[in-house]
């Protein structure tokens, strides 16, 4: 009894052959493809194996290569049967098959395959080695050739690339590995094929794919970058993609091996949070020396008696507990690149009134900031300004004055931000010209807007008005 | 018309395995004229040609030597590009295949 198996995925040639080789003495079995073939050799071993080599999932070559490494099939004599042996006229069949028999009309084809299995079975198979049967009924046709190219450029773009390249069968079965997947799984390509996919995980990752498998809907779908999908000591990333031709479907997975992309962010992260907090104990460090020259300049006061001395000491320890204020809130923020303009003139107003106004004359701030985010190079000067204008104001405009009130508001105009102090006291002396003033308060204010690149300006009105503005592309924000 | 008898004996196979050909010849037939439709729609010439060839060597298998032949026209036309000609030769094609096909149902 001769075993035969047929593998073609064309079911008028499989029905064409079976009629053409059954009979007492053989036994047909034919399979439309390359995994229902290997499943087949399971459980009968086929003398003679006939390959159809263009066939959807696994094809015709990897299939004999498959069988001929199979402890099973590598003694069983393997014939190609193909329609494009006239475009694979120089194709070394020798490596994988016993034969290679074109494609031809049944009329002949009858003819040669009979012939092929009588000599087969009375062991006369050396001619077969040495050439195509039917190539000369056969001819080349280009589109079979530009089909054939297209195909070698794929196989080697994929056997080139560093990520691993899948696909699987509707079954979820591996029709396809290229090199880079096999190395990963760290397994021949033999091995590979035929394996039901899930399987080659742990059961709470092949959960997870077995879920994406059946949710693909045509688009993309990737798998790993939130949720841990690994592979021995590799982290790995999916890729799904859906393949429809007709009524053949696949899916094709890129296995990316991201376990160095993820140790790289690991590392940066620890790397940032380090300097993050190495970044906030600068700023305390900064906000505590502060406050040292702060004291010191409070003790020192105790120790003068002449007001005008005294006035001065006061003014610089205010101005460095301005500057302090901006460390203390940098390093209780998340975001160490600037601070929230609110928050820090809220502080500001109040420490500065809490200074200087005197009880029998109480003064009220009232803001009306946006929650800005001002990068600190700005922050610093613009806190020594708003610092001196809301001291001016307690010390000049609004001493001795009852129900004194300090507004401080933001207001948008075409092409600039600006940024208001006012005060409801007595005003501007009659005689005042800031340009000509020789008050160190306005002398700094009019300098740190230069270096801000602020206009500053000042007047008269129901009180005083201290106005700030900056253009609207200047970089003071963030974000 | 279709002479089983004659056809199975050149093929050299049995008239019942002939007519199990031909069921299957006309499922295979189903799908390629509806891709050749859907690639003429297209103007996809490299498919047209694809499926023009597929239809001229499985009618060639069972002795449909007219349909195999006008096939081989539209495979021909298909390298010309010129979509009018291709319509007018799938027509042809189409009109073969149809009484192919009703002489098929009846005699399964």
């Amino acid at each position: 009894m001769t075993n035969i198996l047929i593998v073609d995925n064309n079911p008028m040639v499989l029905e064409f052959m079976k009629e053409v080789l059954a009979g007492e003495a053989r036994s047909v079995i034919t399979v439309e493809s390359g995994l229902d073939a290997l499943d087949s050799i399971r459980h009968t071993v086929p003398d003679i194996i006939f390959v159809d080599l263009v066939m959807p999932q696994i094809d015709g070559k990897q299939l004999c290569r498959l069988l001929r490494n199979n402890d099973k099939t590598k003694n069983s004599f393997i014939v190609i049967i193909s329609a494009i042996a006239a475009e694979e006229r120089n194709f070394d069949f020798s490596t994988t098959a016993d034969a290679y028999l074109a494609k031809i009309p049944f009329k002949k084809m009858r003819e040669y395959i009979l012939k092929l299995v009588e000599d087969v079975e009375q062991g006369r198979t050396d001619e077969y080695k040495h050439g195509i049967i039917g190539l000369d009924q056969i001819y080349n046709r280009d589109i079979t050739k530009e089909l054939l190219f297209s195909k070698q450029h794929m196989e080697v773009l994929l056997s080139s690339i560093s990520d691993g390249f899948v696909e699987l069968s509707s079954s979820y079965k591996i029709i396809f590995a290229n090199k880079a997947a096999t190395r990963l799984f760290e397994t021949s390509e033999e091995d590979l094929l035929t394996s039901y996919f899930p399987d080659l995980f742990s059961p709470e990752t092949a959960e997870s794919i077995i879920h994406a498998l059946q949710n693909l809907d045509g688009m993309e779908l990737v798998l790993g970058d939130d949720e841990e999908i690994l592979l021995r000591e590799h982290r790995l990333r999916f890729r799904f993609n859906t393949v429809r031709y007709g009524e053949y479907h696949s899916v094709i997975i890129i296995l990316q091996d991201i376990t160095g992309q993820k140790k790289a962010e690991q590392i940066i992260k620890d790397d940032l949070q380090k300097k993050e907090t190495l970044l906030k104990e600068v700023h305390h460090r900064v906000k505590n020396n502060l406050n040292v020259i702060a004291s010191l300049l409070s003790l020192q006061t105790s120790f003068v008696s002449d007001a005008s001395v005294r006035k001065h000491l006061t003014d610089s320890k205010s101005r460095v507990e301005s500057m302090a204020l901006i460390h203390e809130k940098l390093y209780n923020t998340e975001d160490l690149s600037g601070i929230y303009l609110d928050t820090y003139l809220e502080d500001l107003a109040a420490h500065l009134i809490d200074t200087y106004s005197r009880s029998e004359t109480p003064i009220r701030s009232y803001l009306s900031i946006p929650s800005l985010h001002i990068n600190l190079a700005v922050a610093v000067p613009l806190g020594l300004i708003i610092n001196e204008l809301i001291t001016n104001s307690l010390e000049h405009g609004l001493s001795k004055h009852t129900e004194g009130k300090i507004e401080l508001y933001f207001r948008e105009e075409e092409s600039q931000n600006c940024l208001i102090v006012h005060d409801n006291g007595r005003g501007l002396p009659d005689d005042f010209n800031p340009q000509s003033s020789d008050s160190l308060g306005l002398l700094l204010v009019s300098n740190l807007c230069k270096q801000i690149d602020a206009t500053f300006s000042i007047k008269s009105d129901s009180g005083t008005t201290a106005t700030i503005c900056f253009k609207k592309d200047s970089n003071i924000l963030i974000d | 018309m279709i002479d089983f008898d004659y056809s199975a004996d050149e093929i050299g196979i049995s008239v019942e395995a002939y007519k199990k050909l031909c069921a299957l010849f006309l499922t295979a037939m189903e799908e390629d004229t509806s891709g050749l439709r859907d690639a003429l729609e297209s103007e996809d010439t490299g498919e047209i040609r694809r499926r023009a060839h597929h239809i001229k060597g499985a009618a060639a298998n069972l002795e449909f030597t007219v349909l195999s032949l006008k096939a081989e026209e539209l495979q021909n036309a298909a390298l010309k590009e010129n979509i009018e000609l291709l319509r007018s030769v799938a027509e042809n094609l189409y009109t073969e295949y149809r009484k192919i096909k009703t002489e098929l149902k009846d005699k399964l």
